[in-house]
């Protein structure tokens, strides 16, 4: 029975290594400031919402001061509020705009629009105006950076979806858009979008990050946006349960041991059986 | 019988090896994760209307409650250890075929009621679903897999049936 961690564990040593000598971006972890506790940020008109959409974090506007569609949208109780053109509100877009000029003025390496398909190890990169079509795979743990004039994933049933392996998590992928996202319907979509005009998530898409606006609107319709915690960037409390896997701290369906357990005590009645089988 | 074990812990570490490669990963562990999100979520929604399914995470709208299925949760490690069983037994190939489709199943149903119950046992005690989940099914899966196990020996023709 090989050691499933062992992978995982080499690849973290080895990525650690790389990406301390790769990426000298010490205040990533506290690049958010105070926007780190909104889930959903925007600026103007409004932030609006249509449907059962429930958000773990606060969601917030500023300079404006409309969020339409809260009910039936819902904050997750104890991970956040609404704040409407507060001073919350307002310092979490100055924060927000600080760490969208940082993400912006890093140096990166070009990759096709066209993400679907492309297996990424930690890194900045530059997308164009990018797409996604299918299935990015971040492969490691570690930063991943993607700066991109602008976003749009497919529509549809697993049309488009973020797929972290290795140890990547949605709380180290940040987007960097230079204008606006748009999350395709039913997308699995995974990291903090930070866009300086606007972000529209379609029906039932969910983020497993944050969807910061700078300067436009936020547009939700029966989503789950969950604020990311762990990884180099910790969040805050998320109410959401792993029911397995990712090492080293989830539990799978079977753990290693239950595995090797598993595997002995079928090994055993299938001796038993040829015995009997040779006797018979 | 020297040889069932040898070729049972042999095609167990090739089976796992091929697992966690990437291909693998992406072409048939992520879909094959997404689809049991989705028909766990389908069957909640069905009797329950207080619940959002995202992607792979399950949510109660009533309370906030979420569970997400992870890679792990597929059910895929237990049917490996029972597909690896199968294969090393000397048996005809339709027996070993029907074995393995009934193992599938039988792994693939129990999950989805774990599934399930866990996202509602969550919500009415943390404690309980944590115990549930380390310890109660992981013993009814591997309890599964070993029922399945007994019974596709008992169901193999006689030795002497077999080829030499």
């Amino acid at each position: 029975m090989p050691d499933r961690r062992l992978p995982h564990r080499l690849a973290r040593i080895a990525c650690a290594g790389a990406l301390a000598l790769a990426l000298p971006l010490p205040g990533l972890a506290q690049l958010l400031g105070t926007a780190s506790s909104f889930a959903v940020l925007g600026a103007t008109p409004n932030v609006t919402n249509t449907g059962a959409t429930v958000v773990s974090g606060s969601v917030g506007v500023w300079p404006a001061a409309s969020i339409t569609g809260f009910p039936p949208g819902s904050i997750v109780p104890g991970s956040g509020s609404l704040h409407l053109g507060d001073t919350i509100a307002q310092q979490a877009q100055t924060d927000t705009t600080t760490a969208y000029n940082t993400l912006a003025g890093l140096s990166s390496a070009a990759i096709a629009p066209a993400l679907g398909g492309q297996v990424l190890t930690p890194g900045v990169y530059n997308a164009g105006a990018a797409n996604l079509t299918g299935t990015l795979t971040l492969n490691g743990p570690g930063l991943y950076v993607i700066q991109a004039t602008a976003l749009t994933t497919a529509a549809g049933p697993g049309a488009s979806r973020v797929l972290l392996l290795g140890g990547a998590s949605a709380c180290d992928l940040w987007w960097q858009i230079g204008s606006s996202a748009a999350v395709g319907t039913f997308s699995a979509m995974q990291g903090n979008i930070l866009a300086l005009t606007s972000i529209t998530l379609g029906t039932s898409a969910s983020l497993q990050g944050r969807a910061l606006a700078r300067n436009g609107t936020v547009t939700l319709d029966t989503n789950a946006v969950t604020a990311c915690t762990g990884g180099s960037t910790p969040g805050f409390l998320v109410p959401a349960l792993p029911l397995a896997l990712s090492p080293p701290e989830q539990t799978p369906t079977l753990s290693e041991w239950a595995m090797v357990l598993l595997a002995a005590l079928l090994a055993i009645a299938g001796y038993g059986a040829m015995r009997r089988r040779a006797k018979g | 019988m020297g040889r069932f074990l040898a070729s049972f812990v042999a095609i167990l570490v090739g089976l796992f090896a091929l697992e966690l490669t990437p291909p693998l990963q992406v072409a048939l562990v992520a879909p094959w994760t997404a689809g049991l999100a989705w028909l766990s979520a389908t069957l909640a929604a069905a009797v329950d209307p207080h619940v959002l399914a995202t992607g792979k995470v399950l949510r109660s709208t009533t309370n906030g409650f979420a569970i997400s299925i992870e890679a792990g949760c597929n059910g895929i490690e237990a049917a490996i250890v029972l597909i690896a069983a199968m294969l090393a037994f000397r048996a005809p190939w339709k027996h070993r075929l029907l074995g393995i489709a009934a193992g599938l199943a039988a792994v693939q149903l129990l999950n989805v009621v774990r599934v399930i119950s866990l996202f509602y046992l969550g919500q009415w005690s943390f404690a309980a679903f944590e115990w549930a989940h380390l310890y109660l099914w992981q013993a009814l899966i591997m309890l599964d897999v070993l029922v399945v196990w007994l019974l596709w020996l008992r169901a193999l023709p006689p030795q002497a049936a077999l080829a030499p």
